[in-house]
């Protein structure tokens, strides 16, 4: 039996996914004034990143059409796994002793 | 009767004011109404005036505090919905979890739902089959030992397990007994097995009656066919192509199996949606699965609120859920997470680290009588000098 083509983008629930360049990016950000840290997510391992070849730190423009006015854009930025984690390690650090004050 | 083309040039004057997809339905109804009613060029720039101000209307203020609104939204039907979980819903034996149960279970993001289901269709070439169905359906429905034996045993004397094979059974699913014989000498600690008409004996070595119990239900549960998690496969006639529902649900072997038409089929558990077809396809789930599950109970809720609860739910590219554990629990405020749940823990560690709020979310605001960051208070006032 050949083994079948699968392409989950091919999947209705699925919707239209496309990788930022640096230029288009830059723009968003500007757009919204905001920092890549304001946007929403997505993970590296996430199936559709992995086909379309989007690494941590592309930002990812979402193309859904399930909205009541018809199309709706929404972006996410990539992150890994261990970024996430390497997040929470970071809070850990911030907890500063205090020196004792002087009596 | 109004020109096409004015009727064309409207609308492209006013294509910044509404959405490509609003403009295209526009342009059709104004086409089909000026055929049947004679419009007048006035009467048709009129009309996109309307659809303008109505659209403009509908859209949500900036600074509107349309979580609160959402979560009432979802809440208010939420008491009008039933308590009990079960129901017939469309095909006939399979349960599936409905009303309040099911919408609990998806706020929750429970990774193993109460009735995985699965909706397979197939490619077009084979929808209309009714053969290719059944040939689909025994792919994919789990047939474990159990299922194709009349009889199974625990034989102390001779240390051994006896299968009484049904052959018709047997027969029906496809299987032959040295398929049945090959498959059992993959579980692990079998050592021989031997057959007499329809009676198989395993032997499993040296074993304490204890694991002879426990190797007694391996093999019992041993699947022969199908694809794992599947117990049972259903064909529907829906419209004029046959669909296959499935007790169980295992999406991403599902899609291997040829004649499976993988850009419509879809599973109703959310977090295998994600692991397989990713959080955009998950987030889309969620938004149908909860729409679907008020519409059955026979509540309409705007979609907008479905739609932002979703969107809250998969914001950091994985499905959280809303309690303690998700969402609620991850907000900055040591206030806001006390009075969710519970509340000591939370208190407690933020004066022991010396934790500081700063006060800059809903819940703390009304906790300490101060104006919410959102809608009137999202404004400051300074005195001009």
């Amino acid at each position: 039996m050949t083994k079948k083509k699968i392409n989950i983008l091919d999947n209705e629930f699925v919707p239209e996914h496309t990788i930022l360049t640096e230029e288009e990016s830059n723009e968003l950000l500007q757009k919204f004034n905001i920092t890549y840290d304001k946007l929403p997510l997505i993970l590296e391992t996430d199936p559709v990143v992995k086909i379309i070849g989007a690494k941590y730190g592309d930002i990812i423009k979402i193309v859904r059409s399930d909205s009541p006015a018809g199309k709706s854009v929404f972006y996410r930025y990539v992150i890994g796994e261990d970024a996430k984690q390497g997040l929470e390690e970071d809070l850990v650090d911030e907890i500063v002793e205090e020196e004792p004050t002087e009596e | 009767m109004a020109d096409l083309t004015y009727i064309d040039t409207q609308i492209e004057k006013n294509g910044d004011k509404l959405t490509e997809h609003i403009l295209g339905q526009l342009k059709e109804k104004l086409y089909f109404a000026n055929e049947k009613y004679n419009l007048s060029n006035d009467e048709v720039v009129s009309i996109i005036e309307e659809c303008i101000k109505a659209y403009e209307k509908s859209l949500v203020d900036p600074g509107e505090a349309v979580g609160t609104v959402a979560a009432q939204s979802l809440g208010e039907p939420g008491t009008q919905m039933t308590l009990n979980t079960f129901h017939y819903a469309g095909v006939a034996d399979i349960n599936v979890t409905l009303g309040l149960p099911r919408i609990i279970e998806i706020v929750d993001a429970r990774k193993d739902p109460n009735t995985p289901v699965m909706r397979i269709y197939l490619d077009e070439d084979i929808r209309e089959s009714r053969e290719k169905a059944e040939e689909i359906v025994k792919e994919i429905e789990g047939t474990t030992i159990e299922s194709i034996s009349k009889s199974m045993k625990i034989d102390v004397i001779n240390m051994s397990i006896v299968v009484e094979l049904d052959t018709y059974k047997m027969q029906k699913q496809g299987l032959t007994l040295d398929d049945i014989k090959e498959k059992l000498y993959k579980l692990k600690k079998v050592e021989s097995i031997e057959d007499e008409d329809n009676f198989l004996t395993l032997k499993a070595g040296d074993v304490s009656l204890m694991e002879l119990r426990k190797f007694f239900n391996r093999v019992k549960s041993h699947q022969l066919k199908g694809i794992k998690n599947v117990k049972r496969a259903l064909i529907k006639k829906e419209a004029e192509e046959y669909v296959i529902y499935t007790e169980g649900s295992n999406l991403g072997e599902a899609f291997k199996i040829p004649g499976v038409d993988i850009t419509r089929s879809i599973s109703n558990d959310i977090n295998e949606i994600q692991r397989v077809l990713g959080i955009e396809a998950a987030r889309r789930a969620i938004v149908d699965e909860i729409r679907k599950t008020l519409e059955e109970q026979g509540l309409d809720v705007d979609i907008r609120h479905i739609m932002l609860l979703a969107d809250l739910m998969t914001m950091e590219g994985e499905i959280k859920q809303i309690g303690r554990h998700g969402i609620s629990g991850e907000k900055s405020s040591i206030l806001a997470r006390a009075s969710f749940e519970v509340t000591t823990n939370h208190l407690m560690k933020a004066a022991k680290f010396g934790e500081i709020d700063s006060l800059s979310g809903v819940t703390e605001n009304v906790i300490i009588g101060q104006p919410i960051p959102m809608g009137t208070g999202n404004v400051k006032l300074i005195m001009k000098k």
